[in-house]
């Protein structure tokens, strides 16, 4: 065991098996998503892994026309942010027509085959 | 510490600028500045360079030292402040900060940019390497997104709808008419910025700054020592700077930065003024959305007001309370790191009485607000005429 906190592999791997992780300060209760080394409410670095309910609301979106390279072939892509149940907030690419977008639409978490980590988040209209 | 003074100011000219490196753009606003001052490169303690990335846009990476090089400094000490989009404002701040902590009696600060050697799609991806990589970057997020979500959420609760914008544009592009340095030179309509292309929906074309190649370039010494140096003096009032997280996502409230409020209180803290001593500003329009959020938080204008007070005028040349009367990123262009020091750059110009065509009447301080990422950074100014 090393002593480094790998907040970032930690939600990767959650990532890749269909989770999302955050972690959780043991001594004051917060919850961070995406995980951070140390508590941004107390400073402490008591902190465990824990899983967070893939739920949440569209806080605000932006269809995208012009990308880099790399997203050429998906252009144009809805990218949106949302605020989880538990109140913390993630960006991901959002797969519903912008039509059907509205601020406070209820969304969950999906996860896009053929990808690895962070990049593999999706929201969609909670069914 | 010491009361620090603007002695000299120099800036290229704005634009496609060809085959030139960012260390001769800075070489050319550096020698500008020296000659306004009345010094020569032997002259220059120590140098700051704001650039965001020569790595990425030239293939040049370690490009401090680049800028005594050209200018013939022998072991002058330079140092490479990177801070996104905020990297100039920062460079100055640093110079600032040093002359006013008695380190060295005449710094300079510098920025550059050199953007146009590559594609718009590449450039787009240089940018967005400002954002966070794991939890934005990844996910296919660009600036122009990322304001575009901030635009979003601004118009859903205070009704700042596309025209308000559009005016933001509209009035850039008509200061810079008389900016001889700005890269366009072109008033616009309404209905051109209205019906240019989307780039992330809802911002378009002319909501966004173009790519530009640049640099600018400052004098900064002593406020005692001022009348040793040819230049006419501008007094530094206040600075700050503050920082928060990478990702957008992670702010609470997405209509606002909380860095530029505290960037702002802290300035005008330091100066012993208020939003309303000040007579005009140069904010950091990268988008559209972007000044109007700016305006607000800097306590210039009521939060959501920002935008109808470019539509009816009141951030207009001859306005209330002008803001970028020298075009702005949006017109003047957005040379990245040269960005921050173009705009204190123009602001000394305005206080000295030496900006042409576009100078306002009876001012005696001007801000400046220069944004890194998407709020991550936030550096401001605070200047005053000089004696
Ligand atoms: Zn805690």
């Amino acid at each position: 065991m090393d002593n480094i906190m790998r907040t970032v592999e930690m939600y990767e791997k959650a990532i890749n098996e269909n989770k999302l992780v955050g972690i959780k300060c043991n001594d004051c209760s917060r919850v961070m998503v995406p995980p951070r080394p140390v508590c941004r409410n107390c400073y402490g670095t008591n902190l465990s892994e824990v899983e967070v309910e893939g739920k949440g609301k569209l806080v605000t979106w932006t269809v995208i026309h012009i990308s880099p390279p790399t997203f050429m072939d998906m252009a144009p892509y809805t990218l949106g942010i949302v605020e989880l149940t538990n109140g913390e907030r993630l960006t991901g690419i959002v797969n519903e027509p912008p039509e059907n977008l509205y601020i406070g639409l209820e969304v969950e978490a999906s996860f896009a085959e053929n990808k690895e980590g962070a990049s593999r988040l999706r929201w969609k209209k909670t069914e | 510490m010491r009361d620090v003074a603007i002695i000299g100011v120099g800036m290229t000219k704005f634009g496609q600028l060809g085959r030139v490196t960012s260390r001769e753009l800075i070489a050319s606003a550096a020698v500008e500045a020296m000659n306004d001052a009345g010094v020569t490169p032997k002259d220059i303690e120590a140098n700051y360079v704001g650039i965001l990335s020569s790595d990425f846009f030239e293939h040049q990476m370690h490009s401090a030292p680049g800028v005594p090089d050209y200018l013939g400094m022998h072991n002058t000490p330079s140092t490479r402040v990177e801070a996104a989009c905020a990297s100039g404002g920062l460079s100055v701040m640093h110079a600032i900060m040093a002359v006013a902590g008695g380190f060295y009696d005449t710094v300079l600060a510098t920025g550059a940019e050199k953007m146009t050697n590559l594609p718009t799609n590449h450039v787009t991806e240089g940018l967005a390497m400002c954002a966070d990589d794991v939890y934005e970057l990844s996910l296919g997020i660009t600036f122009p997104g990322a304001f575009a979500m901030v635009a979003r959420a601004h118009e859903a609760q205070f009704g700042t709808d596309a025209e308000q914008r559009a005016a933001v544009a509209v009035k850039n592009h008509k200061n810079a008419t008389k900016n001889p340095l700005a890269q366009y030179q072109k008033e616009i309509t309404f209905e051109k910025a209205m019906n240019s292309i989307m780039i992330a929906d809802p911002l378009r074309l002319f909501d966004c700054s173009p790519i530009t190649d640049g640099a600018a370039a400052v004098v900064v010494v002593p406020w005692e020592d001022r009348h040793k140096y040819e230049g006419q003096a501008v007094k530094v009032r206040g600075f700050a700077q503050a920082s928060e997280t990478m990702s957008l996502h992670d702010r609470t409230d997405i209509t606002s930065f909380n860095t530029t409020k505290i960037a702002a209180r802290n300035a005008f803290k330091r100066a012993g003024l208020e939003p309303k001593d000040i007579d005009f500003a140069e904010v950091h329009d990268c988008f559209t959305i972007a000044e109007i959020v700016a305006i607000e938080d800097m306590g210039f204008f009521k939060k959501g007001e920002g935008g109808k007070a470019a539509l009816n005028g009141d951030t207009a040349a001859d306005g209330h309370l002008p803001i970028n009367v020298s075009g702005g990123l949006k017109a003047k262009g957005h040379p990245i790191g040269a960005t921050g020091v173009a705009q204190i750059v123009e602001v000394s110009k305005q206080l000295r009485g030496t900006a042409g065509e576009r100078q306002l009447s009876d001012v005696e301080f001007g801000m400046t607000q220069n944004l890194g990422g998407s709020g991550s950074t936030i550096v401001c100014h605070i200047l005053e005429r000089g004696d």
